[in-house]
């Protein structure tokens, strides 16, 4: 017998504006505690009118290593942005599953090894300082404007070797693309903003094949001719750096300012981790109270089990992030901040630190440059002493999929 | 048959021994069994460079070369690779191997 439990008195968690007021993470402890997985029908973006919803860490690792049983063909996000299974939008990284992933992924892997990675510190805490140098000259400003949209916009851009009279355009364009995500279209709007970034990024790669440089448009441009990677996977792919690479840190570094500004015992905390050498830890302990990336989609490819809860072939699961992140079990005391916990869940293939970045093929590669962008931020305002208040409300935006901070008016006081 | 397969981990001094069955590859001998420093972020798809090992030299000639992309995916390692590198997702266990030792790297 296969029981579905569906909840009247839950908000629609299909529906980003849920998101605007917060993340609902009271809900999540409640589906979290109940047997299986809980079903909430939906109107559009699934093939089953409806998905389910995975909130045990054990659970959410387990979906998002099994490529074979859950796959992200048809998208990797709610509403599916690839629903035929067979768009234009295949030909992208986040929507292929072994063994094409694994062959387009390689391409560009490589490239962001932790030792290579190292490399880029220098050059980062300069576009960090240099930020910070800009911004800090006023007493009261947008800090997400100021800071969180500018540092790894520029630092994107360096990795990718976009000329910096082109950067301004190359951020509002990722903004676009983000937000035609979360549209009604089955990823209509997405796939024309795409490509019109990557056109411009084709360009580019023919700049790169002819003066190369020590960047990744010309790692792509030179997998693309070598016939590793084909066009529409080149510009797919390069487009899904740009948005992964600013997007998630963006929103990480408005709600670090956020969480030093309105919670003292966090500062403190935060500021004597530092002190302690635990910079790794803070990080990770910042990413998983914040969770960025709240969550993401696959779809079952046969009638399987999960969970505890017998699921159809064509469902989706969301694998919600922000809830596996406070899960009890994973996580003792999961509400409270603690980069000093000594026993985060040693669960294979995600770090150990939290679900932040993902698991299994699709696991985030970007995550060794997001880790350094967000120590080094925290390492400079502090050897600058610097203290933030709110100056007004946050704003939040309406994502299911991103935890979104639009703005954040903030007072500085510096020494 | 199906028989069993042991190896050896070897981590800043301490050794971890597990058995498995002929045909697990290292890098799941490992995670199955929580030895630390094979993280094996991408289960095994050879997409990333988290299950670097250092295979004992007595050892190294028994297994089969590694394949171009696993050597590109080297590149890509937390610890700079040695001519007897290889990424544990790309060594089966067998009867060949029973025994084998790898080096975790430390910084992995």
């Amino acid at each position: 017998m296969t029981i579905t439990t569906e909840l009247s008195d839950v908000p629609d968690l299909g529906d980003p504006e849920t998101f605007r007021a917060g993340v609902p993470y009271d809900v999540y402890d409640r589906l979290r505690a109940l047997p299986g997985l809980v079903w909430q029908p939906a109107d559009y973006g699934t093939l089953t009118g409806g998905f389910w919803l995975v909130t045990r860490y054990d659970d959410v690792a387990e979906v998002l290593q099994d490529p074979e049983r859950f796959s992200s063909r048809f998208g990797s996000v709610y509403p599916l942005l690839n629903p035929t299974g067979d768009g234009p939008l295949s030909m992208q990284i986040v929507h292929q599953d072994p063994p094409e992933h694994s062959r387009v992924r390689r391409a560009a892997a490589k490239s962001f090894g932790p030792r290579v990675v190292a490399n880029f510190e220098s050059w980062i805490r300069e576009v960090v300082v240099q930020t910070l140098d800009d911004a800090l000259r006023r007493e009261r400003f947008d800090w997400v404007l100021e800071v969180a949209r500018f540092i790894p916009s520029r630092v994107i851009a360096q990795v990718l070797g976009v000329p910096l009279d082109r950067r301004t355009y190359i951020v509002d364009a990722t903004i676009e693309i983000f937000k035609s995500q979360s549209l009604d279209d089955g990823g209509a709007t997405f796939v024309e903003q795409c490509m019109k970034v990557g056109e411009y990024l084709t360009q580019l790669g023919k700049e790169k094949l002819l003066n190369p440089a020590d960047d990744m448009t010309t790692v792509l441009a030179q997998s693309l001719e070598n016939g590793e990677i084909d066009l529409p996977e080149y510009q797919l792919y390069a487009v899904s750096l740009l948005i992964a690479g600013f997007e998630t840190t963006h929103t990480t570094i408005a709600h670090v300012a956020h969480l030093l500004a309105t919670d003292p015992a966090i500062r403190s905390t935060a500021a004597r981790a530092l002190e302690e050498g635990k910079a790794g830890a803070l990080v990770d302990e910042f990413l998983r109270y914040i969770t960025p990336a709240m969550r993401f989609a696959r779809v079952a490819t046969r009638d399987t089990e999960i969970g505890g809860q017998a699921v159809k072939q064509n469902d989706v699961l969301q694998v919600v992030f922000s809830a596996a992140n406070r899960d009890p079990s994973a996580f003792p005391r999961p509400n409270e901040f603690d980069p000093f916990r000594v026993d985060p869940k040693p669960a294979a293939g995600t770090g150990g630190a939290g679900m932040v970045f993902g698991a299994g093929p699709h696991r985030c590669i970007g995550h060794v440059l997001a880790k350094l962008e967000i120590r080094i931020l925290l390492e400079e305002l502090l050897a600058r002493k610097v203290t933030l208040s709110m100056e007004g409300q946050a704003v939040r935006g309406a994502s299911g999929v991103v935890n979104s901070l639009t703005a954040l008016p903030v007072s500085v006081a510096v020494g | 048959m199906s028989g069993k397969s042991k190896v050896v981990f070897v981590r800043g001094g301490h050794r971890t021994e597990v058995e498995v069955l002929v045909g697990t590859s290292a890098m799941h001998a490992a995670t199955d069994n929580l030895v630390g420093g094979i993280v094996g972020e991408c289960g095994g798809d050879l997409s990333c460079a988290t299950c670097h090992v250092f295979v004992d030299p007595d050892w190294f000639d028994r297994l089969a070369p590694a394949g171009a992309d696993e050597r590109d995916m080297l590149e890509a390692t937390s610890e700079e690779p040695t001519e007897f590198s290889r990424l544990s997702c790309q060594v089966p266990c067998t009867a060949e191997t029973d025994g084998i030792v790898l080096h975790v790297p430390e910084s992995q």
